[in-house]
């Protein structure tokens, strides 16, 4: 059958043809894909596409009802305007980075005391997440232990798994068990505005540049 | 083992995902950075694969059409495709966090395990062993960077996890640069061609493996 024959060799180079320009489609495809997933190719880790979220105010933080060392009461945003909050995440049993945390939140403290009295339009706000151990009890410890003066500074915990999986899960907050009966955590200084929108990310070596942004947004939304 | 005793395993492989439904095996898998890039993506591969045999075996669409992947080339792509995505630190952390991304990485890696089947068997030698030899390659710099990094690279893992990781994904590269190896040394070598002699267009289809003068 030499028409059969060679109707199948003709098929083969357009076969090839074909694959090539599929495999090239494929290809582009999926730098595309890419280039989106990482934002321009910038953003390679979740932790690195958060921070983005937040510099862009595209990260919301829902409002929950949290309890305290003394009483339950809701997280402070929605605010009025002008108002900005510190926060941070928590746990009372760290031995590490969250009393690192409380350190600076202590020396925030003073500036905020020395700069606006008990009425600051800024806020700091320790959220703990280890709901099995961090009751109200351990809450007022740790509060004592970093001078915790409540005008200024509000210690919770949220009421429920519920309201911790919302809060955490819409910040992009992830607490891993460290084997040792403690957690890893991406524990760094949250900045939100009286919207409930996160306007940035800092670590904790830089919390004096969040304070001054705080300020600065502060000033901004009472003008 | 005949053919009839090979397609029950076969077949439990190929329904394998399904036992991701049940929560607290899917939390030990990936609960473990190892174990997720490790055990749960070959799986899930070997489970696609297994399905393209149930499905050939069922005369069922069991890979691309032949127009579009001459010589596997598209099968292999997109398997490359997929393996390099799910190096991706933010896509492990997002495929944990966000169930549509959980879902898709299962998807896509159960897709390219049957895709990838079909386009192996129609892959010459040399065309396996630059797909396989680049995915070794991808895989032994992910492991590198896993290994050294001292940073988390995933916030839903720890740093020695990620080292394990490393060395794991070093040790799949060393193994895949072995396979790429063995499949073109190992391919059986066409007779001498006499001048003026063919090779019949179906020779060539049942030759698979062969290089053609």
């Amino acid at each position: 059958m030499p028409a059969a024959r060679g109707s199948a060799a003709a098929a083969r180079p357009r076969a090839l043809v074909t694959t090539l320009l599929a495999a090239l489609a494929l290809l582009v495809g999926f730098i595309a894909l890419v280039g989106q997933l990482t934002r321009g190719f910038e953003y390679w880790t979740f932790e690195a596409l958060r921070r983005d979220d937040a510099a862009g105010a595209r990260l919301l933080a829902p409002p929950v009802a949290l309890s305290g060392p003394y009483r339950a009461a809701s997280t402070p945003w929605p605010g009025q305007p002008g108002e900005v909050f510190l926060v941070d995440f928590i746990y009372t049993r760290c031995p590490t980075v969250c009393s690192a945390l409380g350190a600076e939140y202590t020396r925030m403290q003073r500036a905020l005391r020395e700069r606006f009295g008990a009425d600051s339009p800024i806020r700091l706000v320790s959220i703990a997440f280890d709901r099995a151990h961090d009751t109200p009890a351990a809450l007022r410890d740790y509060g004592i232990t970093h001078r915790q003066a409540p005008e200024l500074w509000q210690i919770g915990t949220p009421v429920d798994a519920a309201a911790q999986e919302t809060l955490l899960r819409s910040l992009g907050v992830v607490a891993v068990p460290d084997g040792m009966g403690g957690f890893v955590h991406n524990g760094a200084i949250h900045l939100i505005d009286a919207g409930g929108t996160v306007r940035g990310i800092y670590d904790l070596e830089r919390w004096p540049q969040a304070l001054e942004r705080a300020l600065a947004l502060a000033a901004a939304g009472r003008s | 083992m005949n053919t009839a005793s090979r397609r029950v395993p076969t077949g439990l492989l190929a329904a394998l995902p399904l036992l991701l439904l049940w929560a607290p095996l899917r939390q030990l898998l990936e609960g473990s950075m190892a174990l997720h890039m490790l055990v749960e993506l070959p799986l899930l591969l070997a489970s696609g694969w297994a399905a393209g045999a149930v499905l050939a075996h069922h005369r069922l669409p069991a890979g691309l059409p032949c127009r579009v992947d001459a010589h596997g080339v598209l099968g292999l792509a997109f398997a490359s495709c997929v393996g390099a995505l799910w190096m991706i630190p933010s896509m492990l952390d997002l495929s944990l966090l966000d169930a549509g991304v959980q879902w898709a990485k299962y998807g896509a890696w159960w897709l390219s395990g049957v895709v990838l089947r079909a386009s192996w068997r129609r892959s010459e030698p040399e065309i396996a062993a630059f797909f396989v030899g680049n995915m070794a390659w991808m895989l032994a710099t992910a492991g590198l960077l896993y290994q050294d990094e001292e940073q988390r690279l995933c916030v839903s893992y720890l740093v020695d996890e990620q080292a394990v990781a490393g060395k794991g994904l070093i040790v799949l590269a060393l193994v895949l640069a072995g396979l790429a190896l063995h499949r073109a040394v190992a391919a059986p070598r066409p007779a001498a061609i006499q001048p003026g002699e063919r090779l019949t267009p179906d020779a060539g289809e049942r030759t698979s493996g062969m290089i053609r003068r």
